[in-house]
């Protein structure tokens, strides 16, 4: 054999190997994945799986940052009868059932024979339910965990029976208060509120994970098996305040309940930015209380009568038709235009009156007749409506709330509409709010723009979102009209609805200490129907305090038996509110300009002080012992020195207080004269000169 | 013979690194099951406490003190506040 034939060889043996090599690979790979593929899948995916991770959905705040929609586990609670055995059940059936009625209702004898027929049954039935025994649904943890204490369910899962499955339900912390505008978040129905707005934005984000079985059945992520915590949902910070919530609540169930009203609203709003403080809904439910059944201050357009004086005023005012010290006949409080007659409250028997008496006292007939004059040619109409629409308030305001109707005012423009269409009752019917529509909401806005000299800003809800406690956004007031009526008309329509306060028809819901003003409102809501008892609506819209603005408000009550004026049922509520509020913000009442005095230049009693400063615990140093002492601010501690009061010479009385103040001129013989309160700035003695009995005045700040 | 000899230490080593590697993944193991249980733990402690915050809330509204303490003889106050002011 030659070293050719001999390398030959060598090198057709190395490459039989590999070739060998290579089939067996490919044959192992065709029987894993195709022969024995079924096997290998089932196994792999026995133990890692993909999970669908709901994020959890954020919270919604108020502007204090209190709670107001949470999720909260509940727990639905089954027990399996067939778990426990026979000794187990029979010898502690009787406990379980005394413990079950003692903490969840119902008489232990029917816990008992509940639960023992329903074992029974299962013993005989394989199929009657008794491994699946519910017991409780949606019940909290606190409840749960007292479950788990009491005998047989004290045994576990598997020796007891005790079953429970998670469920995450929303909560609201304040139940029934702004419930409607907070909203809904269910399955089975539409969301309402916020909830509805914002849900893109409060649910999380749902993520794909996959995740392995670890022995226990305990399944972790498979990539970073530490971070098990779901994406959680942006948080909504609304400008709701639960104060002023609780306060308009509490009021308006007060006045519904005492008139049986079929319901009612009251919105809060803050005058300078638009943002909405409160806003009650309650509906009648059929066995006389009240619940928010329905957003009616944002969603329920009705005819809004009287508070509606106020849009014809401004159009009036503005086109310079009228001034306050117009005169009209009211022809006694009855006058007849075409077929119709209007009438005013009451037959008052007055003839000629100004436009703000009018006004004030809210005679329809008065501003029926003004509008009418103005207004009442065919020609006119489109003037009137285009007044109305420079208002602004033939627009929604936009809230955040969905179902927020359009304000319906007949428009003269749109010939074709059978709807618009106008006749020559629609000008003065329309100047005292009826044959039109709006919402409480929107009545409320143009309230607020007088009050906020003219400006007109958007009325919003939600004033912040977060996401994982950080700020993502912040919702600025927005401004929907800067000027909606010149100042001058501004001032005139202070003055009108001042008036209605002052003298009007809201002068007897006057409050010591707090100005408001605003415009009471009584509409016959079922005039069409003949000579039926007359049904009406009750509300009041205005501001306060009269002066500086804060706040504006809007009641209406729907319905209400009994009393109906606007001034007595809806009014009551008003101003119930606005005295409430006022003892809340110091920006309510006047206030007080005074400067704090650094601590730096504190003079007085030594114990004192050292009492003082060992309570709040400040650091201080002390280089005297004598009675009165000095405090200068020394860089980085207090330091105490010693106060020189000589008994011959006025003392330097600054810094001190006045019990101090007082003890050291009269333990020297002087008289004091007090002004001010606080600490001495001022003494009218110079310090230093020689006492010779004589009074001193000491002025404090 | 004379090669595994040669080799002991090698092999112990890796013995052992095996040993530790088995024992270091038990402890992993454990330790992930314990953050599992832990973090159920944080889970429902936050419900408890949210449960009873919301609770809280509610109770210190003002309407709901009020109720509370009508028997006690406090009531909201009718009168609206007075204003002190120390410049006039």
């Amino acid at each position: 054999m030659d070293r050719k034939t001999e390398l030959l060889l060598r090198v057709y043996v190395v490459f039989f190997l590999f070739v060998l090599a290579a089939v067996i690979i490919i044959g192992q790979v065709i029987k894993i994945s195709v022969v024995e593929g079924e096997k290998w899948r089932n196994q792999g995916g026995k133990n890692i799986k993909w999970v669908e991770l709901a994020g959890e959905r954020g919270n919604i705040y108020d502007c204090r940052g209190n709670l107001l929609s949470t999720t909260i586990p509940h727990f639905d609670v089954f027990v399996d009868l067939m778990t426990p055995t026979d000794k187990l059940f029979d010898n502690h059936i009787d406990l379980l059932s005394r413990d079950l009625s003692q903490h969840f209702g119902q008489t232990s004898t029917e816990w008992k024979n509940k639960l023992v027929r329903k074992r029974d049954q299962g013993k005989r039935n394989a199929n009657s339910g008794a491994q699946f025994f519910p017991l409780f649904k949606g019940i909290s943890k606190d409840k749960l965990d007292l479950l788990l204490t009491f005998p047989i369910f004290n045994q576990g899962r598997y020796k007891g029976g005790l079953r429970y499955e998670r469920i995450n339900s929303r909560e609201k912390p304040y139940k029934e208060l702004c419930s409607r505008t907070i909203g809904l978040d269910r399955e089975n129905a539409s969301k309402v509120g916020l909830e509805r707005t914002y849900d893109m934005l409060l649910k999380g984000d749902v993520e794909k994970k996959l995740v392995r079985r670890f022995p226990g059945d305990v399944w972790l992520p498979l990539y970073e098996p530490e971070q098990i915590n779901r994406k959680i949902g942006a948080e909504i910070v609304t400008t709701l305040d639960m104060r002023i919530q609780d306060i308009a609540h509490q009021e308006l169930l007060h006045t519904l309940t005492e008139g049986k009203a079929a319901g009612g609203t009251a919105i809060v709003m803050d005058v300078k930015t638009g943002a909405v403080r409160s806003i009650v809904n309650l509906g009648q439910n059929k066995n006389g209380t009240y619940s928010e059944n329905w957003n009616y201050g944002i969603a329920s357009a009705s005819e809004p009568g009287s508070t509606f004086k106020l849009m014809s005023a401004l159009v009036m005012l503005e086109d310079g038709k009228v001034d306050l010290d117009t005169e009209f006949n009211l022809n006694g409080g009855r006058k007849k235009f075409y077929d119709r007659v209007m009438r005013d409250s009451e037959m008052h028997g007055i003839g000629i009156a100004t436009f703000q008496e009018i006004f004030e006292r809210s005679s329809n007939v008065g501003m029926g007749l003004a509008a009418y004059k103005n207004y009442g040619k065919k020609s006119d109409w489109v003037k009137f409506y285009e007044g109305l629409e420079k208002l602004g308030i033939t627009h929604k305001t936009g809230i955040e709330i969905f179902g927020e109707p359009k304000p319906f005012i007949k428009n003269p423009k749109l010939i074709d509409s059978e709807r618009d269409r106008w006749s020559g009752l629609t000008v003065p019917w329309m100047a005292h709010g009826y044959e039109l529509k709006m919402t409480p909401l929107q009545i409320l806005n143009v309230y607020n723009t007088i009050a906020n000299d003219g400006v007109m800003m958007k009325p919003y809800l939600t004033q912040e979102i977060m996401k994982d406690g950080k700020s993502v956004s912040r919702i600025k007031p927005q401004i929907l009209n800067k000027q909606m009526v010149s100042p001058s008309t501004v001032l005139k329509a202070r003055k009108l609805l001042k008036g209605v306060a002052e003298r009007g028809t809201a002068r007897k819901l006057k409050i010591d200490n707090v100005s408001f003003a605003g415009k009471t409102g009584t509409t016959v809501i079922n005039y069409w129907k003949g000579n039926e008892t007359k049904e009406y609506n009750a509300s009041f819209a205005g501001y306060f305090p009269e002066g500086n603005p804060e706040y504006s408000v809007i009641v209406v009550v729907y319905n209400p038996k009994g009393e109906y004026y606007g001034a007595q049922v809806a009014g009551k509520v008003f101003s119930k509110i606005v005295e409430r509020l006022s003892g809340m913000s110091n920006k309510l009442v006047s206030e007080d300009s005074s400067e704090d005095i650094a601590i730096g230049s504190h003079t007085g009693y030594n114990q004192d002080y050292d009492q003082i400063l060992d309570y709040i615990g400040m650091d201080y140093e002390k280089r005297t012992s004598s009675k009165w002492i000095k405090i200068n601010d020394n860089q980085d501690a207090l330091v105490m020195e010693k106060k020189k009061i000589s008994k011959k010479k006025v003392p330097d009385l600054k810094g001190m207080g006045l019990r101090d103040a007082t003890y050291v001129i009269e333990s020297l013989g002087m008289v004091a004269e007090v002004e001010g309160i606080g600490q001495v700035y001022k003494q009218s003695v110079n310090p230093g000169s020689v006492i010779k009995d004589q009074k001193i005045r000491i002025y404090l700040n | 013979m004379k090669n595994a000899s040669k080799h002991i230490g090698l092999i112990l080593l890796i013995s052992l690194l095996g040993v530790l590697y088995i024992a270091n993944a038990h402890k992993a193991e454990r330790k992930l099951r314990m953050i599992n249980k832990l973090q159920m733990g944080v889970d429902d402690a936050k419900s408890s406490y949210q449960k009873v915050k919301s609770d809280n809330t509610y109770k210190s509204t003002e309407s709901q003190l009020a109720k509370k303490l009508k028997n006690e003889g406090l009531k909201i106050n009718s009168q609206s506040p007075i204003v002190i002011n120390p410049d006039s």
